[in-house]
C-alpha cells in the first residue's frame, strides 16, 4: 500500500521523469559546448574518431602508433600550411619577420607534402582537415598512454623500491611504511591487463556528470515528503494509534525509500550511459579492459567497461541510499520544516567547506572523504588510488568511501525508524522546554506588541518569523555573515606604503601635481643611481673610501622599493592621463568591485538565496498548507489586499537580506581600507576599462548595489510565485535545486553553470566587469521579466475566482 | 679605567646629536656618527656568557640552521636535507645519495595538487624559505584563498603525509604573495621580520600557540631604514639593522644587535657585510676584512681574507668565506678548519647560481645548465684532498621552450 501510495504518486512519477530529462537535457547540451570541442562539430569529430578507431583495430597493435603518426604528420603539416596561408594574407609583414623560417623549413621537412598542398589547396575540405587533425591528436595520445601503461606500473614498482631506501619514508622500526606496501600490493592486480583502442568518451563524459546526483537528491526529498503528508493532514496522530502505524510502518517506509532510490538511480544512469553511447559510439568497447581510459590509469580493480557501468551505478545507488536515508532522519526527527531545511543547509554548508578547503594531507583527511559531496560525486574516490593516514592508520579511499557509507546508510535508517517509532506527534514538554518555550513566548508576546500596530502586515512577519522559524535562519545568516569579516590590522611592505602615501596627497583629479611628483621621483632615483654608478669607477680608481662606496651602495638599495613604486605608479599614470582619468588608489575599490571580492560575494549571495528560499517558500503555500486558502478568499480584504501586503513582506525580507550583505561588504573594506576619490571617473580604476559606459566611481558603486537590489526582489518574487502552486517543502526543494545547486556547481569549478548561477547576478559586480559592451544587460533584463511575471502571475492565481 | 669612561661619555654625547633614524630600542645606548668605524658597544659586556653556534652544542631538532644560505632554501635535518623545485619539497637522502620528491605514493606521477610534495605558489611562501623544527618541516602560506592577505605557519610532517595550518600571524600586504618578509624559527620561537609603513619590525612568537600574540622586540623606522639578515645561533638570535643618519642619506649606519632576554642588544656598530657568531666569537665582514670578536676578553683581530672574498659562514666544523660571484656565475670559496688554517679552495664551476651550503656533511649548490636547472653536492671529506667531485642531487627545472 506504502509502496503503491509512493511509487504511483503522480507528483513523483512527474518529478523523477522531469529529472531524468533535465540531466540528459543538459549532458547532450554539454557535449555540444564542451570547451575542448569548441572550434569544431562535434558530429563530424564523433564520426571521424569511430572510424579511424575501427580502421586502427584492423592493425596490429605494434604498428598502430607508426599509422597514427603517420597521418597525424601528414594532417598537421598541411593544417600549418593552411594557417601560413592565413597569417600571410592578414599581415605580410609579420607573416615575413616571424613565421616565413618556420614555413621554409616546415616545406623543406615535409617536401612531398607541401607539394601536394600547392597542388590542391583549393579542393581541400579545410574543416575535416582540422577535425582530423584534432581525433587524430587524441587517438595518439590514448595509444602513447596504452602502450606506455606497462612501463608505468613497472615504474611503481620500481618507484616503490626506491623508496625503501629513502629514510623519511620508513617507519620508525625501520620498516617499510604501509601505504608503499599497499599500493604495490593493490596495483599489482594491474600486471596482466591488456588494454585496446577505442572511443573513452561515453564513460568519461558520464562519470564526470555531477548534475544527476544532485537532481536524485531532489527527488529522494519529494520521496520522503511524500512520507510525511500524514504530518499536514493531520492524521499523524491517527496513523501512529493504529498497531501498525509506528515500527512496522517505519520499516516499510525504510523498505520503500530503498527500492525507489535504487530503482530510480539505476534508471537514470541507465539513461545516462545509453545516450552518452548513442552520441559517441563505443557499444563494440564495452568488453575492452577499462584501464585502457586514461582517467582509470589508477583504478585498481580489472574488469571491463561493462562491468564498471554495473559497478559504478552500484556505488552510486549506495550513496545515494546513504544521502536519502540522511535526509529522511532529518525530516523525521525535526517537526519543524523550515528548521530541518535550515539544519540540511548548515550540514550542507559545513560539509563543502570540508570537501572544498580540507587537503588530504589534513589529519582530519577523514572528513574529506567520508563526506556529503563526495556521496552525490563519488567518481574521485571511485577512479583515483588515494591511501589516507589519518589517526594512526593507512586507510585506502575508496573502501573508506564504500564503508563509511554503509555505515552511515545502516546509521541514518535506524535512527530514522526509531525515531518515527518512538517520536509523539504530541508530546508533553520537559522542564527546560517549558523554560524555552516560556521565554520564547515572551518574546513572541513583545513582538507582536511592536507589530499588531502594522496589523497584516506585523501578522505576515508573525507567521515568517515565529511560526515558520524564520528569525533563527535569519539570525544565523546574519552571524555567518559578520563572522567571516577580518578586521585584523594590515601591514604594508615599503613599496605598498609610498603608494598609498602617494595617492593620500597626489590622488585625486589634478594630475599635474602627480606627474610633478612622480618626475622628481624619477630624478631623484636616476641621480642615486648615476652616483652610484660613478662610485663603482670612483672606487675601482681609488679616487673614494671603501666606506663612501658602501654609502652609496646602501642608498642605491634604500631605494628599490622607491623603483618599485615608480614602476608602479607610472603605468597607473600614463593610464590615467591616455584616457583623461584621475588617480585613484585600487586599494579597496578591488575587493568591493573587482575580482578580490568575488570569491566572497558569490558565497554571500548563494546564502542569501538559499536564506531568502526558506524564509518565503511559506509565505503563499503556509495558506494552502493550513486549508485558510479558501476562507481568506471569502474574506473583504482576502485577495488583492492581503496579496499585496505578503508582496510587501517579502519585498523587506529581500531588502533586509541585501542590506546584511551590503553592510558586511562595506564594513569589511571601510574598516581596512580608506576609500577616496569617490566622484572621480570610474574607469580610474584600471580593473573597471573594460565599461561600456562613462560614470562615477559612486554612482557606479549605486548602480552595482542596486542591481544587486533588483536581482534580490525578482529572486524573491520568483519564490512568491512557485509558493502559491506548490506546497512549502515542494517549493523550498524545487527553488533550492533552481536557484543554489547550479551557483554551487560553478563554484566547485564546472563552467556550464556559469549561465545558470543566480549567485552572479545577485552578486553583480563579477557580471558588469566580465560581460562585454552591454551584455550584462540581458542576464539582467531576463531575471527582472522572470520576477515582474512572477508577480503578475502570483496575484493572478491568487485572486482569482472560484476553486 | 679612564679610557673606556671617556669612550662611553663619547658615544652618550654623540647619541644626543644623532637623527634621521627612529629606533623604538631602549636598550641601543651606543651610537657612533662616525659609520667608517666598527665598533664594539658597552652592551658587549653583558655577553661573556652567550653560546653561539658549535657542533657540540648544536640541537638539530630545536635550533635554527646558521650554516645553510641566508634564504633559507635548504632545510638540515639527521637524515638529509629538504628542498623547494618550483612548487615540490624534495628530500636529499644522505645515505643513498638520492632527491626525491617528499611523497610516499608510489603512483604519483607528481605533476598536479594530489601530490604529497605539492605546495602551490599561490598558497605557499616558499621564497621565505623552508625550516626543519622538532621533526616537521615549517614553511608560510595563506588560507589559500585567491588574493589573501592572511599569513599562516605551516608544519609538514617529514614524509609529507601530513600538513596543518598553525600559527594565524596576521594580515600582510594588499596580497601576501607580493610581501618581503624573513622568517626564522629557534628554539620553539617563531621571529618575523617585516616592515609595515616604511618601518622595519622585528616581532616574536610561540609556534606551538595557534593563535600566537606577536610580541615586538625591536623597529626602525625611516627610508633605507632596515633589519634584516636575521639569524640563530646557539643561546642567541642575531640580526643586522641598517640606517641613515641623515635626511640626505650620506652617512649609513648598520650593525649586529642580540636578542638576550627578549631585548636587542646592540654588540657591533659599523657597516658589517655578513656575520657568523660561533661559541665565544662573533666574526664579522667588514670593507677592511674579516675581524673576529672574542666576547669573553673582548678583544679584536682581523682575520686575513683572500681578495674578492665579502661573506663567511661556518658549518661547526669549517669556515667558508666566498665571494658573491655576480659578476661571471663563479664562486670562490676559501674552507678554513676552526683554527682558522686554509685548508682548501674550492671554485665551483661555471654557471654556478647560488651557494646553499649545508652541515659538515655535504655541500650543495644551483646551477644552469643550458635550460636545465641543477642542484649539485659534493662530499666535505673531500675538503683538503684538492679533489672536489661534484654530483647531481637532482635537475630543478626546465625552462619552456
Amino acid at each position: 500500500m506504502e509502496f503503491k501510495r509512493v511509487v504511483f504518486n503522480p507528483k513523483n512519477l512527474f518529478l523523477f521523469m522531469f529529472v531524468v530529462l533535465i540531466s540528459v537535457g543538459l549532458y547532450i547540451n554539454s557535449q555540444f559546448k564542451n570547451e575542448e570541442y569548441s572550434d569544431y562539430n562535434v558530429t563530424e569529430i564523433n564520426t571521424l574518431r569511430e572510424q579511424l578507431v575501427d580502421e586502427l583495430k584492423s592493425y596490429p597493435p605494434e604498428k598502430r602508433t607508426e599509422i597514427v603518426t603517420s597521418k597525424l604528420t601528414y594532417t598537421t603539416t598541411l593544417c600549418d600550411l593552411i594557417d601560413y596561408d592565413n597569417l600571410k594574407s592578414k599581415d605580410y609583414k609579420a607573416y615575413e619577420q616571424t613565421w616565413m623560417e618556420s614555413e621554409e623549413q616546415l616545406r623543406d621537412e615535409n617536401k612531398e607534402i607541401a607539394k601536394y598542398y600547392d597542388e590542391n589547396k583549393k579542393t581541400l575540405d579545410i574543416n575535416n582537415l582540422y577535425v582530423q587533425q584534432k581525433v587524430l591528436t587524441q587517438l595518439s595520445n590514448q595509444i602513447e598512454y596504452i602502450n606506455g601503461y606497462p612501463a608505468y606500473l613497472e615504474s611503481i614498482d620500481a618507484s616503490a623500491s626506491n623508496m625503501n631506501n629513502i629514510s623519511i619514508f620508513k617507519t620508525e622500526d625501520d620498516t617499510v611504511s604501509d601505504n608503499i606496501k599497499k599500493t604495490v600490493q593493490d596495483y599489482s592486480n594491474l600486471k596482466n591487463v591488456e588494454l585496446s583502442i577505442g572511443i573513452d568518451e561515453p564513460i568519461t563524459t558520464v562519470v564526470n556528470s555531477e548534475l544527476p546526483g544532485y537532481l536524485l537528491i531532489i527527488f529522494s526529498l519529494f520521496v520522503i515528503f511524500t512520507f510525511l503528508e500524514e504530518r499536514k493532514q493531520g492524521l499523524w496522530t491517527l496513523i501512529y494509534s493504529t498497531p501498525n502505524g509506528r515500527l512496522r510502518l517505519a520499516l516499510k517506509r525504510a523498505g520503500v525509500l530503498s527500492i525507489v532510490i535504487a530503482v530510480a538511480t539505476v534508471i537514470m544512469y541507465i539513461c545516462m550511459f545509453v545516450t552518452a553511447f548513442v552520441f559517441y559510439g563505443g557499444t563494440v568497447d564495452l568488453s575492452r579492459n577499462v584501464q585502457s581510459i586514461d582517467m582509470f590509469k589508477n583504478f585498481i580493480f580489472p574488469m571491463s567497461e561493462l562491468q564498471f557501468i554495473l559497478f559504478y551505478i552500484g556505488i552510486i545507488v549506495l550513496m545515494q541510499l546513504t544521502l536519502a536515508f540522511m535526509l529522511w532522519f532529518i525530516f523525521s526527527f525535526i517537526q519543524n520544516i523550515t528548521f530541518a531545511f535550515g539544519i540540511t543547509g548548515v550540514i550542507f554548508a559545513g560539509e563543502f567547506l570540508l570537501y572544498y578547503y580540507l587537503p588530504y594531507q589534513n589529519y582530519f583527511s577523514l572528513f574529506k572523504c567520508i563526506n556529503l559531496f563526495n556521496f552525490v560525486n563519488p567518481a574521485d574516490g571511485i577512479i583515483k588510488y588515494r591511501n589516507l593516514e589519518t589517526f594512526g592508520f593507512t586507510l585506502n579511499m575508496f573502501n573508506l568511501l564504500i564503508i563509511g557509507a554503509i555505515v552511515c546508510s545502516a546509521a541514518f535508517v535506524i535512527s530514522a525508524v526509531i525515531t518515527l517509532a518512538l517520536k509523539r506527534p504530541n508530546k508533553t514538554s520537559t522542564k527546560i522546554e517549558i523554560q524555552i518555550l516560556k521565554l520564547v513566548a515572551k518574546v513572541k508576546y513583545i513582538f507582536w506588541i511592536i507589530v499588531e500596530k502594522f496589523t497584516l502586515i506585523g501578522y505576515e512577519f508573525y507567521k515568517i518569523l515565529f511560526i515558520q522559524k524564520g528569525l533563527i535562519v535569519a539570525i544565523v545568516f546574519v552571524f555567518v555573515l559578520f563572522n567571516s569579516i577580518n578586521t585584523d590590522k594590515i601591514y604594508y611592505s615599503a613599496t605598498d606604503s609610498i603608494v598609498n602615501n602617494f595617492y593620500k596627497e597626489y590622488g585625486g583629479k589634478d594630475i599635474n601635481n602627480a606627474e610633478k611628483y612622480l618626475q622628481n621621483l624619477a630624478k631623484e632615483i636616476e641621480d642615486v643611481d648615476k652616483e652610484f654608478e660613478k662610485s663603482i669607477i670612483d672606487f675601482k680608481n681609488n679616487k673614494i673610501t671603501s666606506e663612501e662606496y658602501l654609502n652609496k651602495k646602501m642608498k642605491s638599495l634604500a631605494f628599490e622599493s622607491k623603483r618599485e613604486a615608480l614602476e608602479i605608479l607610472n603605468e597607473r599614470l600614463s593610464y590615467a592621463k591616455e584616457n583623461n582619468l584621475w588617480m585613484v588608489n585600487p586599494l579597496g575599490y578591488n575587493i568591493l568591485l573587482g575580482e578580490e571580492g568575488d570569491s566572497q560575494q558569490t558565497v554571500n549571495a548563494i546564502l542569501s538565496i538559499f536564506v531568502l528560499i526558506i524564509l518565503l517558500s511559506g509565505i503563499f503555500a503556509y495558506e494552502n498548507k493550513s486549508n485558510v486558502y479558501y476562507i481568506m478568499k471569502a474574506t473583504y480584504g482576502g485577495r488583492n489586499y492581503i496579496f499585496r501586503k505578503k508582496i510587501t513582506v517579502a519585498s523587506v525580507i529581500a531588502v533586509f537580506l541585501w542590506f546584511v550583505m551590503s553592510a558586511s561588504d562595506f564594513y569589511n573594506v571601510l574598516a581596512n581600507y580608506n576609500l577616496q576619490s569617490f566622484t572621480a571617473p570610474v574607469k580610474s580604476l584600471m580593473f573597471l576599462t573594460n565599461l561600456p559606459f562613462e560614470t562615477s566611481i559612486i554612482t557606479y558603486v549605486i548602480l552595482v548595489y542596486l542591481i544587486r537590489l533588483a536581482m534580490i526582489l525578482c529572486v524573491a518574487y520568483i519564490i512568491c510565485f512557485v509558493s502559491i502552486f506548490t506546497k512549502y517543502e515542494v517549493c523550498i526543494a524545487l527553488l533550492s535545486v533552481v536557484l543554489v545547486v547550479p551557483s554551487l556547481l560553478y563554484v566547485l569549478g564546472i563552467e556550464m553553470f556559469k549561465y545558470l548561477s543566480l549567485s552572479i547576478l545577485v552578486s553583480a559586480s563579477n557580471l558588469l566587469r566580465e560581460c562585454a559592451g552591454f551584455t550584462f544587460v540581458i542576464p539582467i533584463v531576463l531575471v527582472t521579466i522572470l520576477g515582474v511575471a512572477g508577480l503578475i502571475f502570483s496575484n493572478k492565481r491568487w485572486c482569482k475566482n472560484g476553486t | 679605567m679612564k679610557k673606556p669612561l671617556v669612550f662611553l661619555m663619547t658615544l652618550i654625547i654623540l647619541s644626543l646629536t644623532l637623527f634621521g633614524c627612529g629606533s623604538k630600542d631602549n636598550n641601543d645606548n651606543s651610537q657612533d656618527n662616525n659609520s667608517n668605524t666598527v665598533t664594539q658597544t658597552s652592551d658587549i659586556k653583558q655577553l661573556s656568557n652567550v653560546v653561539g653556534f658549535s657542533k657540540e652544542s648544536y640541537d638539530v631538532e630545536n635550533d635554527y640552521q646558521p650554516f645553510v644560505n641566508n634564504t633559507h632554501d635548504i632545510a638540515y635535518c639527521n637524515e638529509g636535507y629538504y628542498f623547494f623545485e618550483r612548487e615540490y619539497l624534495y628530500f636529499f637522502d644522505k645515505a643513498s645519495k638520492k632527491a626525491v620528491p617528499v611523497c610516499n605514493k608510489p603512483d604519483c606521477e607528481h605533476e598536479d595538487d594530489s601530490c604529497n610534495a605539492h605546495f602551490s605558489v599561490d598558497q605557499f611562501y616558499v621564497a621565505s624559505g623552508v625550516f626543519y623544527h622538532d621533526s616537521h618541516i615549517y614553511i608560510l602560506g595563506t588560507d589559500g584563498e585567491q588574493f589573501s592577505t592572511k599569513l599562516y605557519l605551516y608544519k609538514i610532517s617529514k614524509d609529507g603525509t601530513s600538513r596543518e595550518k598553525t600559527c594565524y600571524l596576521g594580515n600582510y600586504g594588499s596580497n601576501v604573495s607580493t610581501y618581503s618578509l624573513e622568517f626564522i624559527i629557534h628554539k620553539n620561537n617563531g621571529y618575523l621580520l617585516f616592515s609595515d609603513d616604511n618601518m622595519s619590525q622585528l616581532k616574536t612568537f610561540n609556534i606551538n600557540d595557534d593563535k600566537p600574540k606577536l610580541k615586538e622586540i625591536d623597529k626602525i623606522k625611516g627610508t633605507g631604514a632596515n633589519l634584516y639578515r636575521l639569524t640563530g645561533f646557539g643561546d642567541v638570535v642575531a640580526y643586522q639593522y641598517g640606517c641613515f643618519s641623515d635626511e640626505s642619506m650620506e652617512h649609513f649606519e648598520g650593525g649586529i644587535k642580540l636578542i638576550i632576554n627578549g631585548k636587542p642588544q646592540t654588540v657591533v656598530e659599523g657597516a658589517i657585510k655578513t656575520y657568523f657568531i660561533t661559541d665565544g666569537k662573533i666574526y664579522y665582514e667588514t670593507d677592511s676584512g674579516l675581524d673576529v670578536l672574542n666576547i669573553k676578553d673582548k678583544s679584536t683581530k682581523t682575520f686575513n681574507t683572500p681578495d674578492g672574498a665579502n661573506s663567511v659562514t661556518y658549518d661547526g666544523k669549517y669556515f667558508y668565506l666566498y665571494n658573491d660571484g655576480y659578476d661571471d656565475y663563479q664562486f670562490k670559496i676559501y674552507v678554513y678548519d676552526s683554527n682558522e688554517k686554509l685548508i682548501d679552495t674550492v671554485t665551483t664551476p661555471k654557471e654556478c647560481t647560488g651557494l646553499l651550503f649545508g652541515s659538515d656533511d655535504f655541500f650543495f649548490a644551483d646551477f644552469v645548465d643550458g635550460k636545465k636547472g641543477i642542484m649539485k653536492y659534493f662530499e666535505k671529506s673531500q675538503l683538503g684532498t684538492g679533489k672536489i667531485n661534484w654530483k647531481t642531487a637532482c635537475e630543478k627545472y626546465y625552462e619552456s621552450e
